[in-house]
């Protein structure tokens, strides 16, 4: 009996034990990057994905290399190159600095910190991201920042703007003929801009994405089962255009 | 005082049983979860051994390679072959085991690193976002970016992707060749990170083909 009670007060310490130990780990669930998953239920489900953006559609498995503006697309398979940020004269980048924060309002005096005057109804500022590039003269180049929005049952939709050298293209690269995505060349605001978007007739939560360059500033939208036009015309709120 | 200290001692010695016993199902969880139905395992990008990865320590209990400085949630670890510059053209593999999946290669959208993305769909036609991986710091190679792979169920799978960068272009976050390897973790995704385990020897990410 007594060897029985002992045993019994022992189960019961070691599951009081055993419980305690799986909520800390559960506990740990609460960090934002390991968060409880919830399904993008709410968002376009692939046939309600169809609209595409106006302007000139990029054949899928084109052999031909599209240029417009600044961008050029090349044949699927091809490896791009990436523009980097314009460096001081002789100068050698030392490090880049990433900061990140949930109050983007801590970056505001950051080069790049702009707060997009539009975002689609319902998503809110989850994240503001900024890089800072420091070169061996001691200057800093503030070179890329970006705000991450999300709402529940949706994805999220990031926006980002790069500083990049004015000397070389944005070589973006085109998808096989079995691929769900594709590009359309655009235009926001009179510049040259490049959508991707789901393939016409290939309905798909791909990735959506607008680019557009003015300046030495590379603007990305990107969201996805969403209407298009919502990133479209976040990422036109960002460009001063080049109509007067 | 000699029985009350024998008494402690054994009803410590059951605590340690219960912590043992707890952990280990949750171990034992994590060994057998290779056998639950539409569930991938994700590993190490880069192919050879031996492997280290960068101690950040910025996820408090979380094994301390597990990081994030991308923009997003994106949970990533800085992989080495080797401890200096010797990783630079290490082959970079999407490496993983268990259920099928289906997977499109694109190229980066932001920031000035090169690089691609993995993305991988819940279904054949890969119309239902499931979640996506990042290879950064590496030269992909030709072929990969723009294609579709649909892969079958087996044990293993692998595909060549490319090689460890030994450059990266002006801007882009880097100290020295290596892989940073990354998953989209939103709460939108399907994708797990095995957070408490040593990624160069785990599994390091599980992505549901199905809700899970």
């Amino acid at each position: 009996m007594h060897v029985a009670k002992s045993v019994l007060t022992g189960l019961l310490l070691a599951v009081t034990a055993a419980t305690a130990t799986t909520a800390v780990m559960a506990s740990r669930a609460d960090d934002p990057h390991d968060p409880v998953k919830v399904p993008a239920t709410s968002a376009l489900q692939p046939n309600q994905i169809t609209k595409v953006p106006l302007g000139t559609p990029v054949p899928q498995a084109s052999a031909n290399v599209y240029r417009h503006g600044r961008f050029e697309i090349l044949p699927a398979g091809s490896v791009p190159a990436v523009c980097g940020v314009e460096a001081p004269t002789g100068a050698k980048q030392i490090k880049v600095e990433v900061s990140e924060a949930t109050d983007a309002q801590k970056f505001a005096t950051h080069g790049v910190y702009v707060v997009p005057p539009y975002v689609p109804a319902g998503w809110m500022l989850t994240e503001a991201h900024a890089e800072t590039v420091l070169w061996s003269d001691g200057s800093r180049t503030d070179s890329l920042f970006a705000f991450q929005y999300e709402r529940s049952g949706y994805f999220p939709i990031t926006v980002t703007r790069q500083v990049q050298r004015t000397d070389c293209p944005i070589q973006l690269v085109n998808y096989s003929v079995d691929a769900n995505e594709s590009y359309t060349l655009s235009e926001l605001k009179g510049i040259p801009a490049v959508v991707q978007h789901q393939a016409p007739g290939k309905p798909s939560q791909v990735e959506l994405v607008v680019r557009v360059f003015e300046g030495p500033t590379l603007t990305i939208v990107q969201g996805r089962a969403i209407d298009i036009d919502e990133l479209m015309q976040t990422a036109s709120a960002l460009v001063k255009g080049a109509r007067p | 005082m000699n029985r009350l200290a024998k008494t402690t001692g054994r009803s410590a010695a059951w605590i340690v049983a219960g912590i043992v016993l707890a952990l280990s199902v949750m171990g034992a969880g994590s060994r057998t979860a290779h056998a639950v139905p539409g569930t991938a395992y994700i590993y190490r990008g880069i192919a050879l051994e031996p492997q280290w990865c960068w101690n950040w320590s910025q996820f408090p209990g979380w094994n301390g390679c597990w990081h994030d400085d991308e923009a997003g949630t994106y949970t990533a670890v800085d992989f080495n072959w080797g401890s200096g510059n010797e990783d630079a053209w290490k082959l970079v593999q999407l490496w993983f085991t268990g259920s099928q999946q289906y997977v499109t290669y694109s190229a980066l959208s932001g920031g000035s690193c090169t690089g691609l993305r993995a993305v991988f769909y819940h279904d054949s036609g890969r119309t239902m976002y499931a979640g996506e991986l990042h290879y950064l710091h590496i030269n992909p190679y030709a072929g990969v970016i723009g294609s579709t792979n649909i892969y079958n169920a087996r044990d293993h799978y692998y595909r060549d992707l490319g090689e460890v960068a030994g450059t990266q272009p002006s801007g882009c976050a880097w100290d020295g060749a290596h892989l940073h390897q990354s998953a989209n973790t939103d709460a939108s995704t399907a994708f797990f990170t095995n957070k408490f385990q040593d990624p160069t020897v785990q599994w390091a990410l599980k992505v549901c083909s199905s809700a899970c």
